[in-house]
Order: C-alpha cells, then structure tokens, then sequence
C-alpha cells in the first residue's frame, strides 16, 4: 500500500469516528427531557440529579450502545456473507437470516411473554433461527462446483424471508394484546432490548465474532479471488466457508435478537466502507463496522426525534435510506 | 525413476456426472521440464489440469506430486509445492499488484498472515521477475490482459513452488503478449528452476516453448514425448483430425506446422 492511500484510509477512519462522537453526543441530548451539554458533561462524571441520571444511564446511553453494537454485528455479518457469497447484495436481512432469528426469538415471547426474557436464552434461541434460514437457503442456493447467481440467492432469501415472515404472522394470532404490539414493533426493527442487561448479553457476542472474522481477513481476501485461485493457494474452502458462515449467523442472530428486524445495514455499510477503503478485508472490516454502528445510532436517534408525538422505528428509518441504495446496486451489480 | 517425476497420475479417471470425460489417464510430468498438453477442445486437457489442481475430484485413480498421492495431503502442504493459475482468474478490480501479488505468501502463513520481511522480500522479487514492479501500486482494474496475466504469474511465483500450472495462459492475448508470457515462463524454467505444466491451443508455440508435450483426444493420450516426436503427421492426425504440413524451425530446431487442412 503507498503512502496516498494511507493518508485516504485514515482520513476516513478519523472521519467516521468523528462522526460516530458527534451523533452520539447529539444523541445523548435529544428527546423529551430537555439538557444542556453542561448537565449532560456533569451528569456523565457522576454529578447529576437523580431525574438526570435515570435519563441519561438509564434510558438513552444504553439504547445509543445497544444501537451501536447492533449496527456493527449486523454489517460485520453483511460484510461477511458477501465475503462467502462474492456477492454484494448478500445481508442477513434480505436473506431471511434476520426473520429467521426473528421468528424463533418471538415463538419464545409467545410463551413466556417479555416479561420473563433470559438474555441467555434469547440470542442462543435466535442463532437457532438464524441458523435454520441460513441452512435452508444453503441447501436450495448452492450446488456444488457452480458458482452462485446473485439473483439465485437472492431469490432464495425473498422466498425464506416470506416463509419465515409468514410464519411469525401466524404465531402473532395467537398472540395478547401486548405480545401482538410487541411484535409489530420488533418486525418494523425497533430497538427494543435498551436496557443494561441487554448490552452485556450482546457485548460479548459482537466483540468475539467480530475479533474472530477480523483474524480470518485473509481467508476472506483469498476467497475474493475466485475459488479456484484460492484452492490453488492452499485454502480448505469447505471448513472454512462453515466457520464463517457460522460466525456471521450467529452475530447478525444476537443483533437481530435485541434489534428487531433490520434490513439493510448489513448491505449499505460494507459496501460503502469497500467504497471508501478498498476490498482488503483487513482494512475494511473495521471500518464496515464503524459505519455499521454510526448508520444505526443515527436512524435511530432520527426515529426518536422525528415525530413528537411517537417514535419511529430504526428500522424504518434505515429503510427509507436502504432502499433506494438496495435498487442502485441491484441495477449496478452483474 | 519416481524422483523426477514431479507430478504424476495413475489410472485417472474424471468424469461430469455420467459423462467420462477422462479415461484411466496415466501421464508422468518430468521434473525441470516445460511440459504442454495440447489438444482439441473438450479432449480432457483442462480437465486433467483441474483435477490436478484439486478443484475437480477424480471419480478414481491418483494423482502423485513428488510420490505422494495428492488426498493424503493438506491442502495447504500441496500449495507449497505447486501454484495454480486458473483459465480466467478474477479479481476485484480495486486490489492493487502487490495487494495480489502477497496472497501467494498465503500457503506459508498462519492465522492473521501478517507479512514479514522475508515474505516481503519474495513478494519484491516476484514482481521484479515478472517486470510488474512500476505497477505495484496501480489496481488490478487499470491493467491490459498481458500486464494482469503478469500479476498472476507473479502471484504463482510468490507461492514459491516448484511446481506451476497453467491453463491456457496465453487466452485473450494478442501475439505479441503471448509471446512475452512464455518467454516468461521460459525464463523462469532454466534460471529458477521451475517444472512448468501448461494447456495450450497454438501447436506451434506449443512446439518453441517445451521440453514435453502431451496430445490428447477422447480423455486419452495419444502421444507424448518431445516436439518432435509429437509434432508429427501422423499425431496431429489421429489428435486434430488434421492433414499437417510439418517442417523445421532453423533457428532451434523445433517442429513446426506450416498449413493444416481439414480431413474430410
């Protein structure tokens, strides 16, 4: 690597992270209860008022880190489907990875309700899911020694996306009143899970996975040479595509599990990232990830702000961006 | 005997499904050698060349390199000891030359993979050996066929093996390039030593760059031996289905086929 794009790497990392402080700065001030930047400095080194510190540690810190830490599991999961796939529309939730942690995560509510939720229990029971769609779409998606047509795999997720939606619509009738609203809220991707417990529950799963899949940037370099080349170098393609997919299964499950039902992020921020910092996986990783975490944290902070009357879900909001961004790459991509 | 036999396979047979495509092939490749199967398409040439490189599996027989049957090794053990350069290889067009030109270090490198001097030395020498090194930092994208083509052998060369396939290495190039990648190639066999196996279409380039050359037809060999032996009437015939004119290039003393008419 020269000098030039060096400086271009790192002028966006620092850009990012920058942007990521900011949002979250304006983040920690907005809503209902009105501070002052001075209160939210003197109430983040432990001088606030009772009301201020229920605000601010209570309720809007830990939504900003679960929103942060969701944004990076989801893109670094995206990132790394399209790493497997070398296809770039690859992302866990229009593949149906989402819906299918989803689906599992609400069969679970539907018993036992919100109430009693295990945060261990929670996101194994949503790789469960996650894991259920991935194999699913595996089986009708690859045959062996072809390489994979985008449309094909795309198909097959619109297919176990509806499949699974359908499923869930099924189990939300026999659902209560708050069981149901609980559901709509999850399927339209708002964070819901924005208490302390859940952030420890999700903290480990996004840091090991994501460490994991960081040491592996070079397989999944490798892997971006075609197959061939990379069985030429040496690369034992099968266990190492089963240990990836795994990985990213399992974080875009645990994201999705407190998350609710998020599209996109998993598509726009790896793809903007290898936009930005080129396709080294060793670089780029990271900074999908960051992107990840500042796209979420800032449609959701939108959602929370936009309306006065009532919150608009993050993934509503992600939506609204994702879209077009998803038909622009379905248009540019081979 | 069986040491210089770099690569060598015993009653190969591959077949697509019910198809044979190649029948109980048995060829010995020598070591130090530039060796070229040739044939007409769908002869089971590029198949053979994949079934070596471990991407197709054979339905039965082996496939030695070095005397060791090629299952009962690693993966990663068999890419230090042969390079593979596929028929079209892709690359994101984003990847700079040296980005590429490092994924050959792979087969030597654990975990992370992070490059040490040594590799970044190996690296530096690929790409001088292969006149890629003004380009190291341009992307992959911004290079004609034969600069690319240059990457890829670069990259082969990075995986320090002694032994290198290609298929058909000269595909989409002009004269001129096709020229440059064998001389190349040549190159690299007499002063690093490298046993060379490559699938190629022009019979005559074929005849002016090998040691060796294997003709096949029907997943079967024909004839193997040196240009001369196989550059004759009588093989083309029975590989080409082709009524040649051969004749002798002065300047070294190889084989050529001056015309060719079709056998009715």
């Amino acid at each position: 690597m020269n000098r030039k794009m060096n400086i271009k790497v790192i002028t966006v990392y620092i850009s990012i992270i920058i942007l990521l402080i900011s949002v979250t700065i304006f983040s920690i001030n907005s809503g209902d209860i009105d501070m002052s930047v001075t209160d939210i400095i003197s109430t983040l080194i432990g001088n606030g008022t009772a009301q201020q510190n229920l605000t601010i540690f209570e309720l809007r810190l830990p939504r900003i880190i679960i929103s942060i830490l969701i944004g990076i599991g989801i893109a670094t999961s995206g990132a790394t489907l399209q790493g497997l796939t070398g296809n770039d529309l690859a992302d866990p939730g229009i593949l149906g990875i989402s819906s299918g942690a989803g689906f599992f995560v609400l069969i679970y509510i539907a018993i036992f309700s919100t109430m009693g939720i295990s945060t261990v229990l929670l996101p194994l029971l949503a790789f469960l899911g996650g894991l259920t769609a991935a194999t699913v779409i595996y089986f009708l998606t690859f045959k062996r020694g072809e390489k994979i047509s985008p449309t094909r795999l795309l198909l097959t997720g619109v297919a176990v996306n509806t499949g699974m939606n359908a499923a869930t619509l099924f189990v939300t009738l026999s659902l209560n009143r708050q069981q149901f609203e609980f559901t709509q809220l999850w399927t339209a991707g708002s964070i819901w899970g924005d208490e302390w417990r859940y952030i420890i529950a999700l903290l480990p799963i996004v840091v090991i996975l994501f460490a994991f899949i960081y040491y592996k940037s070079n397989v999944l370099n490798i892997l971006n040479i075609g197959q061939e080349t990379a069985i030429g170098l040496g690369l034992d393609i099968n266990k190492e595509f089963i240990k990836l997919s795994v990985a990213a299964v399992a974080l875009a499950s645990g994201s999705v599990a407190v998350g609710g039902s998020i599209l996109f992020v998993g598509l726009i921020a790896p793809h903007l990232a290898r936009k930005l910092v080129g396709p080294n996986h060793k670089i780029f990783l990271p900074a999908s990830a960051l992107l990840g975490g500042l796209l979420l944290l800032t449609a959701d902070t939108v959602g929370r702000i936009a309306l006065s009357s009532t919150e608009i879900p993050a993934g509503i909001v992600v939506s609204i961006i994702g879209t077009p961004y998803f038909l622009y790459l379905l248009k540019t991509s081979k | 005997m069986e040491n210089q036999k770099s690569l060598a396979t015993k009653d190969l047979s591959i077949s697509y499904g019910e198809k044979v495509i190649v029948d109980n092939l048995n060829i010995q490749i020598p070591k130090g050698k530039i060796t070229t199967i040739i044939g007409p398409n769908g002869c089971g040439k590029s198949t053979t060349l994949k079934s070596i490189s471990r991407i197709l599996k054979p339905k039965t027989g082996s496939i030695y390199i070095s005397g060791k049957e090629i299952y009962e090794l690693s993966t990663k053990e068999i890419a230090k000891q042969m390079a593979i350069l596929p028929q079209t290889p892709q690359a994101p067009g984003r990847i700079t030359v040296r980005e590429l030109v490092s994924y050959g270090r792979f087969p030597h490198k654990k975990g992370f993979g992070s490059l040490k001097n040594e590799d970044k030395n190996i690296i530096n020498w690929a790409l001088k050996a292969t006149n890629m090194d003004e380009y190291k930092n341009v992307s992959i994208g911004e290079l004609s066929g034969g600069q690319r083509q240059r990457v890829w052998i670069a990259m082969a060369l990075a995986q320090q093996t002694e032994l290198i396939l290609l298929d058909e290495p000269t595909t989409y190039l002009d004269l001129s390039h096709q020229l440059e990648i064998l001389t190349l190639l040549q190159e690299l066999n007499i002063k690093e030593k490298r046993t060379i196996v490559m699938v190629l279409h022009d019979l005559n380039l074929a005849s002016r760059f090998s040691d060796y050359i294997i003709s096949m037809r029907n997943g079967k060999v024909i004839t193997s031996g040196s240009p001369k032996e196989v550059m004759t009437k009588k093989t083309l015939k029975n590989v080409f289905n082709i009524d040649a004119q051969i004749s002798i290039d002065h300047r070294n003393n190889k084989p050529i086929c001056v015309m060719y008419d079709l056998i009715s």
